[in-house]
């Protein structure tokens, strides 16, 4: 709207001549508003570059991965991690003198006691070795690190691989890490790990998988309000900085203990048991176990993201907090179905770029062309009733009371062509027509180094009720090119497989669910295990 | 007639709250402080520094700095603002680092050459993105005049608002102004928009 625009240029203007109170008042608009943030970063683009007479290339897609986004952030976890670092490392500097003078005095005391003799005196032989042999011995090893990053670009080992620092704060990649005792971890960007001991670590935030062989049973893994010790075993954690921690045993067992509901309890999971554990709330339940949610190896041939959970706001392994995304807002949104939803002009709706979806739209051909993209691409979709039902939502769209929806569960479960999407490992994903969704692609890759998106599968189906009155219309466009168009689809018409190929320089791949011309009633498009495949970049 | 009232800003005085916890010994109370201004450093460093990761790195180092430096901070006397100062400075100094690293590489430092360049004509210099500075100057060149002088004056001289805005009898609201329709006009050169409709 004119008098939005105005308003957002004269904070921008202000903001870049160093107005104080614009840039708070900016800082906070950028935060919520997506298309707010896109046009501050055009301007700091413009501003930096002109400062510095075109020193670097102008890219406003790195400046708007940098401005602030309503998400929850690493950030307070990772400042208040390296604080007590830093205090803790004052504090033993501090206690070096009184140690070495201790020491000294020992030392004179037992020349004092005893005559010289040419055997070493029993109580120096028991010294122990200087801190800093010690630490060279138990050093981890970094056993590889493919494009991973760290903070200020310094990985944290020295020439021989071994690690140089207790915190190890892995920004995006991988890497694996050798404990002294044996025991293999592979953590997978944004981590925060601190080494605590030969056989044992803490968790501060993120993702890893543990392999623990034999020689390193009893290795212990401390999270927020859980310890983990292993009884020989492999296992994967994922820590939310909101303290919530998944725990799921591949292999073995391992024995949990928490602070539940104010007592001290223990409980031993076995292979293919996982459970979920609020430490704040102290409560933990049982989940399905599902490796898929974790990266096994250093050298993945590839990743396979979860659309359903990255719509919902995750990282594509299950990370999701939400249950999806509005279609007339592009904000994430969970709680009971949002019913009919009409947009009175279909816009595009930038998302908050959480989990990479660039944002979302209704569509609708009587208005003309739709903008589905941030790039600004437009596609005429025929006409439809310009109706969406419910949000773009994880696991299956959900009916409304009034149709008889119930909490918690799909109005239509997502189970067809034989394959229950609920079950562990698979994922659905609900686009009850008229919806589209944009994925920003390069923002995938760009989260995971290393790596490009190669292609995008799926199952696709009309699962609403068992007539030929509902047709829909399914569409695949590529940076607004039409890749594939699924007429008439009823809830008779058999699955479809998706299989795209996606070429390394293609950025926004959009899926679109149309009416077909026939109102939207029994509409029911659902994806069954929606997956961005990442392979290794050449 | 009544005095008129000071009603603080009850942002501020959250984070003064948390910071005097923070003082007391309870480091916890940091994170408050961290949560109310991660926003406005992310905006203050990405203007310097737009690499994501160097701004998550800069941003962590400024609130570690602050948290070190808070026995010179004065309750009352605008917590982000100060912290925001620090912010600047520290991405400053980074980019004083990369442009020294990349100075190293290129045996003289683009540094250098930018304030070579801003005395005289400004011509693409080795090292520079040639595309870039070419691009750029075509756009300046198809400005309209008075836009491209008060973007030189602001640029290029290194001038204040306050004395461009006096040498065109204006005041310093329009030269904002100006150099935002014209960052708008560059962007729209450029090509630079990606379907983002600039504000004006």
């Amino acid at each position: 709207m004119p008098t939005e625009q105005t308003d957002l240029g004269r904070l921008i203007a202000d903001h870049l001549a160093g107005d104080q109170d614009a840039s708070h008042q900016l800082a906070a608009l950028v935060e919520r508003d997506a298309t707010a943030r896109a046009q501050v970063a055009l301007h700091l683009a413009i501003d930096r570059s002109l400062t510095q007479l075109g020193a670097e290339r102008i890219d406003v897609g790195q400046i708007m991965r940098a401005l602030p986004q309503q998400r929850s952030s690493t950030m307070p976890t990772r400042v208040l991690r390296q604080i007590a670092q830093r205090e803790a490392r004052r504090r033993s500097w501090k206690a070096w003198p009184l140690a070495a003078a201790a020491l000294v005095l020992l030392s004179l005391l037992a020349l004092l006691a005893w005559p010289p003799s040419r055997s070493e005196p029993a109580s120096l032989a028991k010294q122990p070795a200087p801190l800093t042999s010690t630490l060279a011995v138990e050093r981890a090893i970094l056993r590889g690190s493919p494009h991973a990053q760290w903070p200020h670009r310094r990985m944290p080992v020295d020439a021989n691989g071994r690690v140089t620092s207790e915190l190890i704060d892995l920004r995006a990649g991988l890497a694996e890490l050798e404990l002294p005792s044996g025991a293999t971890l592979v953590l997978q960007g944004p981590t925060v790990i601190d080494l605590t001991g030969r056989n044992s670590v803490r968790l501060t935030l993120g993702r890893l998988t543990a392999y623990v062989p034999p020689r390193a049973a009893g290795f212990t893994l401390q999270a927020e309000g859980v310890r983990v010790v292993d009884l020989g075993t492999a296992f994967g954690i994922a820590q939310d900085s909101g303290g919530i921690a998944d725990l799921h045993v591949f292999s073995g067992a391992v024995e949990a203990s928490a602070r539940i509901d104010g007592t001290d309890t223990v409980r031993r999971l076995a292979k293919n048991e996982a459970i979920r554990i609020d430490p704040r709330g102290g409560s933990w339940a049982s989940v399905p176990c599902d490796p898929s949610r974790f990266i096994h190896g250093l050298r993945p041939r590839g990743l396979s993201l979860d659309l359903a959970d990255l719509t919902a706001g995750g990282d594509g392994f299950g990370a999701a907090a939400a249950d999806g995304i509005d279609p007339l807002t592009g904000e994430l949104v969970s709680g009971p179905s949002l019913g009919f939803i009409e947009d009175w002009k279909p816009f595009f709706h930038p998302s908050n770029r959480v989990g990479s979806i660039d944002g979302v739209f209704i569509p609708d051909g009587s208005a003309g062309e739709t903008v589905i993209d941030s790039a600004g691409h437009r596609f005429q979709f025929p006409d439809t009733v310009g109706v969406a039902y419910d949000m773009i939502r994880r696991g299956g769209t959900y009916d409304t009371p009034q149709n008889g929806g119930r909490p918690q569960q799909p109005g239509i479960p997502p189970s067809f062509g034989g394959v229950d999407y609920r079950a562990p490992g698979r994922s659905a994903l609900g686009m009850h027509a008229n919806v589209g969704m944009s994925i920003d692609l390069q923002d995938i890759a760009y989260r995971h180094p290393g790596m490009r998106v190669e292609r995008f599968g799926a199952m696709l189906a009309n699962v609403g009720h068992k007539s030929t009155s509902g047709r829909a219309d399914f569409w695949i466009l590529i940076d607004g090119a039409l890749i594939a168009h699924y007429q008439n689809l009823t809830s008779m018409t058999a699955p479809i497989v998706l299989d795209v190929a996606i070429a390394a320089h293609q950025r926004y791949l959009t899926l679109v669910s149309t009416d077909a011309g026939n109102g939207h009633v029994l509409d029911w498009i659902t994806l069954g295990d929606p997956r961005i495949h990442l392979s290794e970049a050449r | 007639m009544t005095e008129p009232t000071f009603t603080p800003d009850p942002l501020q005085a959250r984070i003064d709250e948390a910071v005097a916890r923070v003082r007391l010994g309870d480091r916890d109370a940091y994170r408050a402080v961290i949560e109310s201004c991660e926003a406005r450093l992310r905006l203050v460093v990405a203007g310097v520094l737009p690499d994501a990761s160097q701004v998550e790195d800069v941003v962590q180092q400024a609130f570690v700095l602050a948290y070190t430096k808070l026995d010179q901070y004065q309750t009352g006397t605008g917590f982000i603002a100060w912290i925001a100062t620090i912010a600047r400075y520290e991405a400053l100094n980074e980019r004083r680092r990369w442009l020294s690293e990349r100075s190293m590489r290129n045996r003289y430092g683009a540094e250098l050459r930018i304030e070579q360049s801003l005395g005289a004509t400004p011509e693409p210099l080795e090292g520079l993105d040639h595309a870039t500075v070419a691009g750029l100057h075509a756009c300046i060149e198809a400005l309209q005049g008075r836009a491209a002088a008060v973007v030189r004056a602001h640029y290029f001289d290194g001038r204040d608002n306050e004395a461009i805005a006096v040498e065109n009898g204006h005041n310093a609201a329009w030269v904002r102004l100006v150099l935002h329709r014209a960052r708008t006009a560059l962007a729209d050169c450029l090509k630079l928009k990606h379907g983002v409709r600039c504000a004006d």
